[in-house]
């Protein structure tokens, strides 16, 4: 896939940012390049952005600029799921915002007030922050950083994972996960494998990854590059989210499984997600402006107790039976760990048989499973 | 625009072209208020017209004034009525451009456009001028957002058929679902808007129909004519038997069917499982929203005493029925 360049970036005028070693990493990367740099205090990096917001398709202009600044919220965060459904306890590290692919579906096209790209540098703030929280949680946390943006889709100009393991290494009883649409993988190529890392792929059905998933690495690079990190010992989970009830599901689910397995062994593989398509309401008219030619927010959606739009359940037991039992005759010693993101214990019930009890009980069975 | 060249005139009507309205934005005939205005003094702000070449006049802008002072004359051709002669601005050496955005900022500066006014200015200005210019220079004044997405949406309405946008001149159909209905051939639009005459639908419904229509068009892939032909909008509309509450009732139910099929296949099923109980008019059974839990609410009131029995009677049916295997966890 092609790698992320930005058309001009923007340093935040602060210490922290200027002497990070994250944003020297970026300048190193792109030195030579003759891509614009220009320091702006904070208030003109505000105004940027409201001209941005003003433009008729902010994001597709907004994803062209990297802002390198600094978070002056929490980086540690509850992954935010949804009281009604269960979810699978899982913590988020808030390191960068937005993604320079473009999945029709993305829930950040609605999410995001900033259409630019940002990481965020003050990575000492981040550490300072997990040696005083980390603590307090009690051990035994999957975090992830892949939720407001791809974990590595700026890797090759941030090094932020390297970063992150770093870190990480030193406190093993916590899991990382890197979660991405990329080939991107140099990094840990690199590096001697931290037992505590997952390397985490989405996918998807081969028609949906061609046809939703602009500008992402397809599905045989994904899985190549998945391969290559499990040959080098690294633990892999996958990610099906979302699963969206597309055009030959059946015979496309059936080639994407078969392809997962012929690149990576079931023991390679910690867990496996599965989440159908859902999103909040306006998405909807986003996606609709933004992809004219895209059908996948027109279906049978029904408004979920979370207020989200899903599909009706008969149509999200169907897609997900299918799935799991496609993934299930693959790994026929259950050696994978199977879930549902932010699902009800009846979907659980109807498909799998049974219901975790609870978050921490779903987020406990997925640990073990990761560090056994 | 050369406003230099703007001579003021005295015009006989007969000498003025009504039937060029190319550069015409303006829907419909003069409003009570003009009408009494030009009654009591004249026209007070002249049209602009130009030459048509013929020894005439075309209207550039001021249509409804030139229209009302007629009317208010009596004259037409052959009525024996005399000629009047009005004060017009003679526009000279006008381009084309010139012409359609003096039509559009005339009528702009004097009141707020209306939705398919807007969108004749944005086709007319469109011929002559870049999109951009058109958004930045005209959109404040038509009161509308700045943004190509709204561009393009009043646009569409100029390629609607005549019966939908008179409809959304009139504010029958609300800009919502013209947005929808161009998206329908004009045939289907002319069909739609029978709906909107023939089964009486209003304004939140006619909306509700189109945004379905189409969005079943796009879920199943197939073309809008063939929507229509399934839920038998001919026949429908052409039974007599039928109310027009009964018959708009009735093609919005067949419309749901096919948005939302194991919804509604599903909440048939319920509806059959809780008629086959026996307790109609006395207990309410509904599902739990879109059934998305093993869940049923039971209500029912109770008057005396002796209805608590009755109630528990009721309720014991439940116990083996299909309703509580079907739709109700086992554990």
């Amino acid at each position: 896939m092609i790698r992320y360049t930005p058309s001009e970036i923007i340093v935040l005028d602060a210490g922290r940012v200027i002497n990070s070693p994250v944003t020297e990493n970026i300048l190193n990367n792109l030195a030579g390049r003759d891509i614009p740099v220009s320091r702006l205090s904070r208030e003109q990096v505000d105004a940027r952005i409201e001209r941005l917001r003003s433009l008729d398709d902010p994001f597709r202009e907004g994803k062209k600029v990297l802002l390198i600044t600094e978070n002056d919220g929490e980086f540690l965060k509850r992954c935010p799921g949804t009281n009604e459904y269960i979810c699978c306890d899982y913590y988020i590290i808030d390191f960068a915002q937005n993604c320079p692919m473009d999945c029709t579906y993305c829930i950040l096209q609605a999410y995001l007030n900033n259409p630019m790209m940002v990481v965020y540098a003050n990575i000492g703030d981040l550490t300072a922050e997990l040696d005083r929280r980390l603590p307090a949680t009690g051990g035994t946390m999957r975090i992830g950083t892949g939720e407001f943006t791809d974990s590595l889709a700026l890797e090759h100009l941030t090094q932020y994972s390297d970063l992150l393991m770093n870190y990480f290494e030193k406190k093993p009883e916590y899991l990382i996960e890197f979660k991405t649409k990329t080939d991107n993988v140099e990094t840990f190529l690199k590096r001697k494998p931290p037992a505590n890392v997952l390397l985490s792929w989405s996918v998807n059905a081969g028609n949906v990854t061609s046809r939703e998933e602009l500008k992402s690495a397809t599905l045989d690079e994904r899985l190549a590059a998945a391969k290559k990190c499990a040959d080098a010992g690294y633990k892999i989970t996958l990610h099906f989210d979302p699963v969206i009830d597309y055009e030959d599901f059946d015979a496309q689910m059936e080639k994407t499984v078969e392809s997962i397995f012929s690149h990576l062994r079931p023991e390679s593989v910690k867990y496996v997600s599965l989440g159908c398509y859902r999103f909040i309401p306006k998405l909807r008219d986003i996606v609709a402006a933004r992809f004219p030619n895209t059908n996948i927010i027109y279906n049978e959606f029904i408004k979920g107790y979370d207020g989200k739009s899903r599909y009706f359940r008969k149509k999200r037991e169907r897609l997900f039976k299918k799935l799991y039992d496609l993934i299930k005759k693959r790994d026929p010693d259950n050696r994978i760990a199977l879930y549902f993101c932010m699902e009800s214990p009846e979907i659980w019930k109807a498909v799998a048989g049974s219901s975790p009890g609870s978050d921490e009980e779903l987020g406990r069975t997925l640990y073990e499973n990761c560090v056994e | 625009m050369n406003i230099k060249n703007i001579e003021y005139i005295k015009a006989p009507l007969a000498k003025i072209d009504f039937s060029d309205e190319r550069n015409r934005i303006t829907l419909g005939d003069a409003g009570g208020f003009l009408k009494k205005s030009i009654r009591e003094l004249g026209i007070i702000n002249p049209p602009l017209v130009a030459e048509n070449g013929a020894g005439g006049f075309r209207i550039i802008c001021g249509f409804r004034r030139v229209m009302c002072a007629r009317a208010e004359s009596g004259h037409e051709p052959g009525s024996g009525v005399p000629d009047v002669l009005i004060t017009c601005a003679l526009a000279r050496g006008f381009s084309e451009a010139d012409e359609i955005a003096a039509s559009v900022e005339d009528n702009a500066a004097s009141r707020r456009l209306g939705p398919v006014e807007i969108s004749s200015a944005i086709a007319g200005l469109s011929k002559y001028f870049d999109k951009k210019f058109i958004i930045e220079k005209y959109f404040d004044s038509f009161g509308i957002q700045k943004s190509e997405f709204a561009f393009a949406r009043y646009l569409e309405i100029a390629s609607l058929s005549d019966a939908a946008r008179d409809a959304v001149a009139s504010g029958k159909l609300p800009m919502q679902a013209a947005s929808f209905l161009v998206e329908f051939s004009r045939k289907r639009q002319e069909d739609f808007m029978r709906l909107a005459s023939d089964c009486r639908m209003g304004a939140n419904l006619l909306t509700e129909m189109a945004k379905n229509i189409f969005e079943i068009s796009r879920q199943r892939r197939v073309a809008i004519d063939s929507i229509f032909e399934t839920i038998g909008l001919e026949n429908v509309i052409s039974d007599d038997k039928l109310n027009s509450n009964e018959k708009s009732g009735l093609l919005r139910e067949r419309v749901l069917d096919l948005k939302f099929p194991e919804y509604r296949s599903r909440l048939g099923a319920f509806q059959e499982s809780v008629k086959k109980l026996g307790c109609a008019g006395v207990i309410s059974v509904n599902p739990f929203p879109y059934f998305e839990k093993d869940e049923i609410n039971v209500s029912f009131t109770i008057k005396n005493a002796s209805e608590v029995k009755k109630r528990i009677g009721d309720i014991r049916k439940f116990e083996n029925s299909d309703l509580i295997k079907e739709f109700v966890g086992n554990d």
